[in-house]
C-alpha cells in the first residue's frame, strides 16, 4: 500500500517513513508544498499523511482542500504542530480522515493509520483478526474463537491500540494516551494501565486464548 | 493623610512659630523704643526739677512760681513735704544713705487714688548733692498707663493681621496644591490603573508646565514602555521557544520509539530508550503546557461558542475514571446544568486541569472528590495533604504545591487562572480539615 508523507523536518521525516516501512507500506516523502501538490495529483496514494505547516507558499490543509477534490478514495491524515482546534475542524471538514497533533507516538499513528485504511479499504468487511481475536470495531464487540468477551471501554480501546501494533513494543505512557487521550497531559501516574493489562489477559486467558501479552522489563508491553 | 494636609500642617507650624518669634522681636523692639522716649522725658523731667531745687528753703522750691512752659512743680507738704508733683510725675527726694550708685530706670507700680488700683509706671532714680555735700536719694516716677495701652493695641492689630496671613496662606496652599498638583494625581492615577501583564505602555503628557512632573511623567512613560516590551519579549520567547522545541523533540521520541522495536538489543539498552522517550514525552506534555499559556495570553481563543459544561464534565470523568480508580479516589458530584460562553479547547483545559490537580495532589488511600456545578459556579473539593506553599503562591508557573508530585511540570493551576482571567472568572481557593477547596466563578459580578 502507498503512502505520501509530506513533512517538512528532515530527520522526522526519515524516522516516521522507516517506521511505515517497516511496517509493510511504501513510502514516498515530499518536504514542500509544491513538490507534495505535483506528487499528489500524479500518483495515487491509499493514504496521505501531511504536516499543516509547509514551506514553499501553501499548507496542508490547502494540499487536502486540493487532492479530496481529484481523488476522493485517498485517505488522509494531517498533523500539526501547533494544536489548534480551529485547524482541526477545519480539517476535518474538507474531509481529512484523521488529525494528530505533534509530537505524537508512532505507535498511535500506526493505530490511526490502520482504522483509517481499514474504514475506507475494506467496507463491508471491518473486522479486525488476530490469531483467534476477532474484533468487530462497528459494534465493539470481541470475539476469541466463537466465544464472546465483554471488555470495558478503557480495555477495549487498550486491545484495539494493541493488536493494531502487534509485535512492537508499547510503553505505558503510550498505552495510557491510547485510553486518556489528551487527557492524560494531566495524569501524574500511569499505573492504572498495569490494572487494565491484567484484567485483559485475565478475560482472555479465561476464554481459552494463549497470553500473547507479554511484560517488557522497565519498558511496557507487547502483543505477539 | 494627604500631601495637601502635610504642607498644611507644616506651614501652619513655621508660619506660627517665626509669627510668634517675630511678634515677640516686635514687641521688644517698640517697646525698647517706647521705654526710651519715656525715659527721656523722666531725665528732662528731673534736670528741669534740680534747677529749681532749693534744698536748705523750707519747702524746698523757690517762693516765686517759676514755671517752664506752664509748668510748674507743686510741693505736696506736710506730711510729705519731700514729695513734688509735676502733671503725672510724682518725684521724691530723700536724704541718701548707703553708697552712691549709677542713676537707673526701672519699671514699678504707682497707687491711683482715684482709681484705686496700682498702675504701671516707670521710675528714673539717681543721687545728687547740695552745697554742703550733703547726698540725697531722687527718685522720679510717670504712670504709664497710656504707654502700655498703646503697645496692647499695636499688638492686637498685628496679631490681626498675622491670623489674616496665616488665612489666607492656608487658603492659598489649599488652591495652588490642587491647580499644581493636578498632573501628579493624573499620573499616579493612572500608575494605579497600570496593568504591568498588559501590551500597552503608559502615555503621560510631558508639558504640563512643572518640570518636575514632565521629570516624572516622562520617567514612567519610559519605564512602561520598557515593562511593556520586555514583558512582549518575553511572551514571544517562550511562544517562539515552545514552538521550535517541538520539532526536535517529536524526532527524539520518534527515534527512540522507533529504537525500542529494535529486537537486538538487551534488556538494559531497551529499559534506557525506554527512559529516554518517556522523558522526551514529559518534554512535550510541559510544552504543550507553556503553548497553551501562550496562546491564552496571546488572546488566541477569540471564537466563543456556548460548551454545555455539564457534558463536558461527564466526558471528563469518564476518562480519568480508570486513572481516579486506580489511586483509589471515590468521587461524588452535584451537576446542574451549566452553559457557559467559551472557547471549547479552553472548557476543556479547564476542566482537565482542574480535575487532575483534584487527583494528583490528592491522598494517597482513600482520597475524595466532590464536584458541584451550577450556572453561576464549579466547585471542587478535594481531600489531600496540606501545601507547603502559600495559597497565592499556589497559581504560579512551575510552582508545585507537594514534593511528592515530581511528574507533574506545576503549569495546571497557571493554565486554570489564565483562563479565568482571560473569561474575567473569580477563583478562590481554601484549606480546611485536609479538604483543599477551588471554586470557580462564572460571573465576575
Amino acid at each position: 500500500m502507498k503512502l505520501l508523507l509530506i513533512e517538512d523536518e528532515p530527520t522526522l521525516s526519515a524516522t516516521v517513513a522507516e517506521f511505515l516501512a517497516k511496517e509493510g507500506y511504501q513510502v514516498e516523502t515530499s518536504a514542500d508544498y509544491p513538490t507534495a501538490l505535483i506528487k499528489a495529483a500524479v500518483y495515487d496514494y491509499a493514504c496521505i499523511i501531511a504536516d499543516i505547516v509547509l514551506p514553499g507558499g501553501g499548507t496542508g490543509l490547502d494540499i487536502l482542500h486540493t487532492i479530496k477534490r481529484q481523488r476522493p478514495e485517498s485517505a488522509f491524515i494531517l498533523i500539526s504542530a501547533k494544536d489548534a482546534l480551529e485547524d482541526r475542524l477545519h480539517g476535518l471538514d474538507l474531509g481529512a480522515d484523521d488529525y494528530l497533533t505533534k509530537p505524537f507516538h508512532l505507535a498511535e499513528l500506526n493505530a490511526r493509520l490502520k482504522s483509517v485504511l481499514r474504514r475506507r479499504f475494506y467496507n463491508g468487511n471491518n473486522i479486525l483478526i488476530f490469531n483467534e481475536i476477532k474484533i468487530n470495531p462497528d459494534d465493539k464487540q470481541v470475539w476469541v474463537q466463537e466465544t464472546e468477551v465483554c471488555f470495558t471501554r478503557s480495555e477495549y480501546q487498550l486491545l484495539l491500540y494493541l493488536i493494531a501494533n502487534r509485535g512492537r513494543v508499547l510503553t505505558k505512557e503510550m498505552l495510557a494516551e491510547a485510553v486518556s487521550g489528551d487527557d492524560a497531559d494531566q495524569l501524574d501516574s500511569f499505573d492504572f494501565v498495569y490494572s487494565h493489562i491484567k484484567n485483559i489477559r485475565k478475560k482472555l486467558t479465561a476464554a481459552n486464548c494463549p497470553n500473547y501479552l507479554h511484560a517488557i522489563y522497565g519498558v511496557g508491553y507487547k502483543l505477539g | 493623610m494627604k500631601l495637601l494636609q502635610h504642607t498644611g500642617r507644616y506651614l501652619l507650624l513655621f508660619a506660627g512659630l517665626s509669627l510668634l518669634i517675630g511678634g515677640g522681636l516686635f514687641y521688644a523692639t517698640l517697646r525698647y523704643v517706647v521705654d526710651n522716649e519715656q525715659d527721656e522725658l523722666l531725665h528732662e523731667s528731673a534736670t528741669h526739677f534740680m534747677k529749681r531745687w532749693r534744698p536748705h528753703h523750707k519747702s524746698g522750691l523757690p517762693e516765686k512760681r517759676d514755671s517752664i512752659n506752664g509748668k510748674t512743680w507743686q510741693q505736696q507738704g506736710i506730711p510729705n513735704d519731700t514729695i513734688f508733683t509735676l502733671a503725672d510725675d510724682v518725684l521724691e527726694i530723700r536724704p541718701a544713705t548707703g553708697a552712691q550708685h549709677a542713676p537707673f530706670y526701672r519699671d514699678t507700680h504707682i497707687w491711683n487714688t482715684d482709681e484705686r488700683e496700682f498702675e504701671p509706671a516707670r521710675q528714673y532714680t539717681f543721687t545728687t548733692a547740695d552745697s554742703s555735700g550733703k547726698r540725697y536719694l531722687v527718685t522720679i516716677t510717670r504712670s504709664i498707663l497710656d504707654r502700655e495701652d498703646l503697645l496692647f493695641t499695636i499688638l492686637i492689630a498685628v496679631g490681626a493681621m498675622a491670623l489674616l496671613f496665616l488665612l489666607a496662606v492656608w487658603w492659598f496652599n489649599r488652591f495652588a496644591a490642587r491647580r499644581l498638583w493636578l498632573p501628579f494625581n493624573e499620573t499616579l492615577a493612572a500608575l494605579v490603573r497600570f496593568n504591568f501583564t498588559g501590551k500597552e505602555a503608559l502615555v503621560l503628557p510631558e508639558n504640563t508646565t512643572v518640570t518636575e512632573f514632565d521629570a516624572l511623567n516622562q520617567a514612567v512613560n519610559t519605564m512602561t514602555r520598557r515593562i511593556a516590551n520586555d514583558y512582549e519579549s518575553l511572551r514571544t520567547f517562550t511562544g517562539n521557544a515552545a514552538h521550535e522545541i517541538q520539532t526536535p523533540l517529536a524526532v527524539i521520541q520518534s527515534k527512540a520509539e522507533l529504537l525500542l522495536q529494535n529486537d537486538r538489543l538487551d534488556e538494559n539498552t531497551l529499559s534506557a530508550i525506554a527512559d529516554i522517550h518517556r522523558t522526551a514525552y514529559r518534554l512535550s506534555r510541559l510544552n504543550r503546557a507553556l503553548l497553551l499559556l501562550h496562546k491564552i495570553e496571546n488572546q488566541e481563543f477569540i471564537e466563543n461558542i456556548a460548551v454545555d459544561l455539564q457534558a463536558e464534565i461527564i466526558e471528563k470523568l469518564d476518562k480519568l475514571s480508570d486513572n481516579m480508580a486506580n489511586k483509589g479516589i471515590h468521587i461524588t458530584t452535584d451537576l446542574h446544568p451549566a452553559t457557559i460562553t467559551m472557547h471549547p479547547a479552553l472548557a476543556d483545559a479547564l476542566l482537565r486541569n482542574l480535575l487532575g490537580n483534584a487527583i494528583k495532589h490528592n491522598l494517597s488511600a482513600d482520597g475524595q472528590i466532590h464536584l458541584s456545578l451550577t450556572p453561576d459556579a464549579l466547585r471542587i473539593r478535594n481531600t489531600g495533604p496540606a501545601l507547603h506553599v502559600p495559597p497565592v503562591q499556589l497559581f504560579e508557573r512551575f510552582r508545585k504545591a507537594t514534593s511528592s508530585t515530581g511528574d507533574s511540570p506545576g503549569l495546571g493551576l497557571s493554565i486554570v487562572q489564565e483562563i479565568a482571567q482571560f473569561y474575567r472568572f473569580k477563583i478562590t481557593y481554601s484549606y480546611a480539615d485536609n479538604w483543599h477547596h477551588v471554586t470557580v466563578f462564572f460571573t465576575t459580578t
